[in-house]
């Protein structure tokens, strides 16, 4: 699949949960910072206007017929990628968290061949917004459970801005977790042998919705997620 | 025959007599039928077989014999959830897939339809 000098196509997936509010302007800004790719929105069973907002948009507009979650509905959007022969997906929260000027820069090194999967740290340059503190000091345990379990640096495992290259892509769309997908789809992407990249971004206050993580109980969370990776990390991976 | 025998033994024909009428009303799956009524049976022979449980317990080193059944309702029961886990896990692939098919077969009915529209 490797594509020298022929440009490569892209989509950005936008799941988006109850997002009417912001759900047009990110994916209008999504195409102002990068006018040559498409975009798909993902309506994940949204009991709002989300679908109606986003069919305003010039984006592509697939609607599941209930809420199953984000690893789900971002699933769906690396099955229609890879179902529409695009070579790179980009996932872009719906709810305005992340900044898309940052797109052209993974896409480069996508096509660069610099990684195959390149994801948004809001960590490596702290700048923008930071989280709580409670969620930082749960993201510093979890650098060390990536250190111990695949010797990998990973600074903001929970990052769902992210770029899948060709191979990565392929891997995704057939197989993609769903109960911690951010977290786990990182061993999961290392054990396929995909070379896993972070970027520093800026990321924002969510503009509108709100989180997927509701009732965020730090310890119950951290439990659950390093269970689940090490599942990840003793599990075969489907290639 | 001992009250209690009857009593068990009674209780047990009802619980298999309302299996059955589940599954000829197909509110329940032959498939999962057959362990409940494998249950059922099973309580069946105890209720005739008074001695069995005795020599259950003997075999168990168990003093008071009908406590045997504690272990082994719980052991039942364990096994059970378990296996009711992993079937909606596996249920919930199949819908993951199929909800995730239609928004795809959705979407190009929709673009489709709208090309259409663009060249009468």
């Amino acid at each position: 699949m490797e594509t020298k000098g022929q440009k490569l196509r892209a989509i950005a997936i936008v799941p988006a949960y109850n997002e009417q509010d912001t759900i047009e302007s990110v994916v209008n800004e999504i195409f102002r910072s990068a006018p040559n790719i498409a975009v798909a929105v993902i309506d994940d069973g949204s009991r709002d206007n989300t679908f109606v907002r986003a069919k305003k948009t010039k984006a592509r507009v697939l609607r599941l017929p209930f809420n199953m979650g984000i690893g789900a509905a971002v699933q769906t959007g690396f099955k229609f990628a890879f179902a529409n022969g695009y070579d790179i997906a980009i996932q872009v929260d719906g709810d305005g968290q992340h900044a898309p000027e940052f797109i052209p820069q993974m896409l480069e090194i996508i096509e660069s061949g610099g990684a195959d999967v390149v994801s948004g740290s809001r960590f490596l340059e702290k700048e923008g917004y930071q989280s709580s503190f409670i969620r930082r000091l749960g993201i510093k345990f979890f650098e060390l459970v990536y250190k111990i379990l695949v010797r990998m640096d990973v600074t903001d495992c929970t990052s769902g801005f992210r770029a899948f290259g060709p191979n990565a892509l392929r891997v995704v769309a057939e197989n993609y977790p769903d109960d911690y997908p951010e977290p786990e789809a990182v061993i999961m992407l290392h054990k396929a042998g995909l070379r896993f990249m972070e970027i520093p971004v800026i990321m924002r206050d969510r503009q509108g919705g709100k989180t997927s993580i509701r009732g965020f109980k730090p310890l119950h969370y951290m439990i659950k997620v390093s269970l689940a990776l090490i599942m990840n990390k003793i599990r075969k991976v489907e290639r | 025959m001992k009250q209690v025998q009857i009593i068990a033994f009674v209780a047990s024909l009802g619980l298999l007599g309302i299996i059955l009428e589940l599954v000829r009303r197909k509110l329940l799956k032959e498939r999962f039928a057959l362990m409940w009524i494998f249950s059922a049976i099973v309580l069946l022979v105890f209720s005739l077989w008074g001695q069995l449980l005795e020599i259950l317990a003997k075999a168990f080193g168990i003093y008071y014999a009908p406590a045997i059944f504690i272990p082994i309702m719980l052991f039942f029961g364990v096994v059970l959830f378990l296996y009711f886990s992993v079937l909606v896990t596996t249920q919930w692939e199949k819908i993951k897939n199929l909800a995730q098919k239609i928004a795809l077969l959705e979407n190009r009915i929709n673009e489709l339809e709208n090309d259409k529209e663009e060249q009468p």
